[in-house]
């Protein structure tokens, strides 16, 4: 596999990482790049100085990019002594993209990678481009207590806050005053739904009940192209009257990746031609509703 | 006369044509103040037209032109627009003839007379609604109190009726108010003076924005010198323009020892360009909805922000791009700048123009961005991304 794929990321606890690892893709930290990345005066800014040999292990590549935070990395720490935005660290990462074919992910930081959008973004989203149910929300500005009649049963949340839905969130720093923002509490059956390209497999955290598979594969379609993901998983909750509201996209795969078949489904999926997210993409006439992806 | 939204850029650009393009914008801004208040007083009984035409009509032009161009008309037509002018507040529309009875009294003490109002009021101050002068009434007798001024144009204004206002969804003025001392006061008044001394060094163009598109400056204290913190981040030197109060802004703390030079540099230039862009779209039509619900995230500071600000933000950011690349190339003549933090800035300002995706893409409201809009913003984002070009290959 390491002849079509390579995968970089930043967080060692990736569970995506060590399966790739498995099944013989080369996977690098952040931090090992880091030592072809230096600081260069003003306008360069950022000078990268990547060897042929790293060069080649990305030459027309197929990039698992997991670079989603430069958090808690010593790339992220040497930005911030430099005293430049973590977006520096993605123009870095891209320069070597450039040598590849193509990407699993959207680049950037959280919320401007399509990959990572906030919750009521991705609602928007869903709702307005994809057609899709998705949850009541109020998001408020300021410090003003929004007026919550028309709300059954709301819950209060972090608008990153994609894995948590089980009660109000204990929220800290500026979301703890700034902007509330409110969710109506997901009621029905969770249905999770992955997708590795076309590949569409469900999870039932909470039992299984009888859904509509062509549902979740035009689901998955749909959100393959507005998240600019190859791979990802969506949460669902499937409501007592049939319909399907989506709740979350994620692509750090958490909940399928210990599956017992996931390993076989992923190298099948490496198999298959991806066609993956195109690194030219700044160009303005990209069609930023296909985002590059093919739809299957 | 069409102002197109590319001639923007062409100020910022500190193009020939900049500084008729600023007068041109200026003058459709007045313009269009001037039909809002007509419109506003035809809905007033005709007495109190009478009362307000006494005051305005003896003011000479320069000084209509000051009640024209103030903050205070600004947001009381703005208010007025929003109730809709059938339905306005009376109140609303009493305090047009109170705004220019104010400048009136001011003119005519200047002038050597007491006005009716100074005489009738009960009042123990009357702002301009400029906010460049006051007269303070002590033991019955009329003075005019000296004002806070940078370069004899823009107010600083720290204790007015404006100033002093509490409003819980603003980023400035929430924070509780705390007395600047004298000695703040004037601390202040030189960091902003140094501050327009280096923008007209680095470009006289957009000084000349400045002096032009702001004429007062709220400063809000609400932390003492003493408090310093270690994660700059977290301290409140933060500042706001809001559209409702034109040719205005709203900054924290800049008394503070922790808020540079360079960075009041930065907050001025930054509000400066906002009201650069409220001037257009008064007269023009708002850039995009102001929708609050799904707010796209910036990608300069990660804060989530309405499709409006971030359409303004774009043009912000590209403006302190041109402006502190000027200062690199003036640096030695700056007051008072760090040049490392200038140069860490232009990373900042450069950092959202180089995400992967056109920044177009980065908006969240049904239906496209404005084709007009659209073409501004990615000549912008072009225009820094070729001016990157090194950085965004291999070395």
């Amino acid at each position: 596999m390491s002849d079509k794929y390579v995968a970089v990321y930043s967080d060692s606890t990736d569970p995506l990482i060590r399966v790739l690892e498995d099944i013989g893709v080369l996977a690098l930290h952040v931090d090992e790049l880091l030592a072809h990345i230096t600081k260069a005066e003003w306008p360069i800014l950022i000078s990268t100085s990547y060897t042929p040999a790293i060069i080649q292990l990305f030459d027309r590549k197929t990039v698992f990019n997991r670079v989603f935070s430069f958090n808690n990395t010593e790339f992220g720490h040497r930005l911030e002594e430099w005293g430049y935005p973590y977006a520096w660290g993605h123009v870095a990462l891209r320069s070597l993209y450039l040598h590849a074919k193509s990407l699993i992910h959207d680049t950037g930081e959280r919320g401007v990678s399509k990959c990572m959008l906030p919750l009521n973004t991705q609602w928007w989203a869903m709702s307005d481009r994809g057609g899709f149910a998705v949850p009541k929300f109020l998001y408020a500005f300021g410090t003003t207590e929004p007026d919550l009649t028309g709300f059954a049963d709301p819950i209060r949340k972090s608008i990153w806050s994609i894995h948590e839905w089980g009660g109000e969130a204990s929220l800290s720093g500026p979301e703890g005053v700034w902007h509330p923002f409110y969710v109506e509490r997901p009621a029905g059956t969770p249905v999770m739904c992955s997708f590795l390209g076309s590949d569409v497999r469900l999870a039932f955290p909470r039992g299984s009940i009888g859904v509509p598979i062509e549902k979740f594969v035009e689901l998955a379609r749909i959100a393959r192209n507005i998240f600019c993901s190859e791979i990802g998983e969506i949460l669902t909750f499937v409501e007592g009257n049939g319909t399907i509201r989506f709740y979350a996209f994620s692509p750090t795969m958490s909940s399928f990746v210990d599956q017992p078949d996931f390993e076989e489904r992923l190298s099948s999926f490496m198999r298959t031609e991806i066609e993956g997210v195109a690194l030219d993409s700044w160009s303005p006439q990209a069609d930023e509703k296909s985002c590059n992806l093919a739809l299957a | 006369m069409p102002f197109p939204l590319p001639k923007i850029i062409e100020i910022l650009d500190c193009l020939p044509s900049a500084q008729g393009l600023m007068e041109q914008l200026i003058a459709a801004r007045l313009a269009h103040t001037k039909r809002d208040l007509i419109a506003a007083l035809a809905t007033l009984p005709a007495a109190d037209v009478d009362q307000f035409q006494k005051t305005y009509d003896s003011l000479d032009v320069e000084h209509q032109a000051r009640v024209l161009f103030s903050t205070e008309l600004g947001e009381t037509l703005v208010a007025i627009e929003g109730h809709g002018r059938q339905h306005a507040d009376e109140k609303l529309l009493k305090r047009i003839i109170d705004i220019s009875a104010r400048e009136h009294a001011i003119y005519e003490f200047q002038n050597g007379r007491i006005s009716t109002y100074l005489r009738t009021t009960d009042a123990k101050e009357v702002y301009s609604p400029l906010g460049d002068r006051v007269l303070s009434r002590e033991s019955k007798v009329w003075k005019m109190r000296p004002q806070y001024l940078i370069d004899d144009t823009i107010a600083v204004d720290f204790d007015s009726p404006i100033a002093s206002r509490y409003e819980p969804d603003s980023g400035t003025l929430s924070a509780h108010q705390l007395e600047h001392t004298e000695y703040e006061k004037q601390l202040v008044l030189e960091k902003l003076t140094t501050t327009l001394t280096n923008i007209d060094k680095a470009s006289p163009i957009l000084g000349l924005l400045m002096r032009n598109f702001v004429r007062r400056i709220i400063v809000r204290k609400s932390i003492d010198s003493s408090q310093i913190f270690k994660n700059l981040d977290r301290a409140p030197l933060g500042s706001e323009h809001r559209p409702h109060q034109p040719s205005s802004f709203r900054a924290l703390n800049i008394h503070h020892p922790q808020k540079t030079i360079v960075s009041c540099m930065e907050s001025a230039f930054h509000e400066s360009v906002h009201n650069v862009l409220a001037y257009w779209e008064t007269v023009n039509g708002y850039f995009a909805p102001a929708d609050r619900e799904v707010r796209p995230v910036s990608p300069w500071t990660g804060n989530t922000i309405p499709n409006h600000s971030l359409a303004h933000a774009v043009f912000v950011w590209y403006a302190l791009h041109r402006l502190f690349e000027r200062c690199v190339l003036k640096e030695a003549e700056l007051e008072e700048c760090d040049v490392g933090e200038i140069r860490r800035r232009l990373a900042t300002f450069a950092s959202g123009f180089l995400i992967q995706r056109p920044l177009t893409q980065c908006f969240t409201h049904s239906g496209e961005v404005n084709g007009e809009l659209q073409h501004a913003i990615l000549s912008m984002q072009e225009s820094i991304r070729s001016f990157y070009g090194k950085a965004l290959k291999v070395a």
